[in-house]
């Protein structure tokens, strides 16, 4: 997958200089535009940069408001503060309706971005004049329920995104008091509408991706709350979330066998991060105490977890299967399988409680590490992605760096690592070059 | 979507947002229009809230719950309802007679909620904090420190509103 689907617009500028230097027609720009679902010379038109500013605007307008209810003016009476703030919030969605009727629905989007300010400044008052407690996810919630409605009757994705991060705002402070968020996956799924029938935006996707993710494991807190009652991580919650990301890099590559261009940009997008977390994850367990941590894990709610587990990979790797990407799909997914199999194992097993198994796993994981730092250079090179290119450098540049901070086995057993993954790399690079020579003599 | 039915979702949509902050308004105000007022000991602190300006976060005895109040087997959920019973001490203020996850039949209690599940547990009733101008909440940190009374405002359903905080007047 390339990332140039993400840099689209620059593609669109660059081939207007194609046009005008006779390198290509202006019908072939046209077809290479069609091909990315852009209009050609989209790039001259700055309409995103003006609406994105005029939003900004709008945005920070609310703000200024919030912070001068902040002020407390406890010497207006009450019934004018409120009476004003409502009326002003009424005179500005009844005038961003106006602009709608009269089909003028950029203005009137962000006129209701800004009524939607003054709505959530209209719930601040309230809490603000009737000393309504210290935390108040309640009313961030009804916040963000009143805002809804404009994104998805509008189809667009600022205002939606404006009412998801609400949303999760709300999740965060609602986890935190110790309620469960039941309400997220209305956004949710209104968010998945917004995605589908309006327009392309990469943050309303991976905002939406996020919040599903984080949904399921509040769920699982939920499920596991235990005795006390308290919504703890625990350490079934990783192995879930390898999961969820299994599951997310397959609909990925399901995404980007589809002939929407925009499912394949979400695809692209859903792929980068995928892989991105599962790098981040193996550099987190190329230390020794994580592992230590995950293998003296209390492991209560092994069966629940395995089965989460068992369907999110078995639906991954169907969904692999019918996008015809198994292929990719497979390595990752047995690697994951197998560690999680062997965390639980070691940490479970009586008999193996003497066995060192955290440094085993850790010099398992820099190893694999260095050998899809390597995969990634090759494959970067071989079918020229640039970002698995300077990804697999970066993945072996910090393996070094971590490794020499931070020694496994001391000196001696510093020293031997580092001398196996350079002959690691020289192999991988000796391989290389044989295969290329072989492919000149073809 | 035909683009008058979008116009009419619009339209209630905004009539939504104002329902909202009218039965906020009416949720907030119902104590203070119907409810009974009583008094009990506080002693408040000057924090900042993020989008309400300074306020005077406030500590209420009836905020800790020991835990032979609370008659109940099992260990209360985090943000579990609870009804706390109170009646009034010899001073004019209110303290705690009891706690139930049940609705009483009668007397005087609080709705609140259980934010620290462990004893002595500890119960939020939604007026833990005093919004008040930087200045006055300051004044107001430094001239009730050694205790305050806060009148609250009780429906008969436990809804309680905070209506003010006043220095702490000793009976001699």
């Amino acid at each position: 997958m390339r990332l140039i689907r993400l840099f689209k617009r620059d593609l669109a500028k660059e081939m207007a200089c194609w046009v005008d230097k006779d390198l290509i027609s202006t019908d072939q720009a046209h077809s290479i535009c069609r091909e990315y679902d852009m209009e050609y010379g989209s790039a001259e038109n700055h309409s995103l940069g003006y609406r994105l500013l005029v939003s900004l605007g709008y945005l920070f307008i609310g703000v200024a408001v919030i912070i001068l209810i902040g002020a407390n003016w406890d010497e207006i009476p009450r019934e004018l503060r409120m009476g004003g703030l409502t009326a002003i919030t009424l005179a500005t969605q009844g005038w961003a309706l106006r602009l709608y009727y009269e089909g003028k629905e950029s203005s009137a989007t962000g006129l209701f971005l800004l009524g939607n300010m003054f709505y959530g400044a209209s719930i601040i008052l309230v809490a603000q004049i009737y000393h309504l407690g210290e935390h108040m996810p309640n009313e961030v919630l009804w916040w963000a329920l009143g805002s809804l409605p404009f994104g998805v009757l509008l189809r667009n994705s600022w205002l939606t995104l404006f009412s998801c991060l609400l949303a999760l705002f709300w999740f965060f402070m609602e986890l935190s008091s110790g309620f469960f968020p039941a309400l997220l996956p209305v956004f949710i799924i209104a968010s998945v509408y917004v995605l589908v029938k309006g327009k392309q935006s990469a943050l309303l996707f991976m905002t939406t991706a996020a919040s599903i993710g984080l949904w399921i494991e509040a769920l699982l807190a939920r499920l596991w709350v235990g005795e006390r009652h308290a919504f703890d991580i625990h350490a079934e919650h990783l192995f879930v979330s390898v999961a969820l990301f299994l599951f997310a890099y397959a609909f990925s590559l399901w995404l980007h066998t589809r002939e929407s261009s925009k499912a394949k940009d979400y695809g692209v997008m859903l792929s980068l991060w995928s892989l991105r977390f599962g790098l981040v994850l193996m550099l987190v367990f190329s230390f020794k105490e994580p592992w230590e941590e995950l293998i003296m894990a209390d492991w209560n709610h092994l069966i629940s977890m395995g089965v989460i587990v068992f369907v999110l990979t078995g639906a991954a790797l169907w969904i692999g299967w019918k996008a015809g990407k198994l292929q990719a799909l497979l390595p990752v997914s047995i690697f994951a399988c197998l560690s999680m199999l062997a965390a639980v194992f070691f940490g479970t097993s009586v008999l193996l409680s003497n066995v060192n198994s955290e440094a085993i796993f850790q010099i398992i994981y820099n190893v694999v590490l260095v050998c899809s730092g390597i995969y990634l250079i090759v494959r970067g090179i071989n079918d020229g992605i640039s970002h698995y290119f300077f990804l697999g450098v970066a993945t072996i540049l910090l393996v070094a760096l971590m490794r020499y901070i931070d020694l496994i086995g001391e000196y001696i057993g510093g020293a031997v690592l580092f001398m196996s993954l350079a002959a690691l790399l020289l192999g991988a690079a000796k391989y290389w070059r044989v295969q290329q020579v072989k492919e000149i003599k073809i | 979507m035909k683009r008058s039915r979008t116009i009419i979702g619009l339209g209630l949509a905004v009539a939504l947002q104002l329902f909202v902050v009218l039965g906020m308004v009416g949720k907030a105000a119902l104590p203070m229009w119907t409810g009974t007022e009583i008094r009990v000991k506080t002693v408040p602190r000057d924090p900042r809230s993020m989008f309400r300006g300074n306020y005077a976060r406030l500590n209420y005895e009836i905020g800790s719950l020991p835990k032979e109040m609370l008659k109940i087997e099992r260990r209360p959920r985090r943000g579990e309802v609870v009804y706390v019973s109170l009646k009034e001490n010899g001073d004019g203020l209110f303290g705690i007679a009891g706690a139930s996850l049940d609705k009483p039949d009668e007397g005087v209690f609080l709705r609140g909620h259980i934010v620290k599940n462990y004893p002595p547990y500890q119960v939020e009733y939604g007026i833990e904090a005093f919004f008040a101008p930087k200045t006055k909440a300051l004044k107001l940190e430094q001239d009730l420190r050694s205790g305050g009374v806060a009148l609250l405002m009780v429906t008969d359903s436990g809804r309680v509103a905070l209506k003010d905080v006043v220095p702490k007047v000793d009976k001699k």
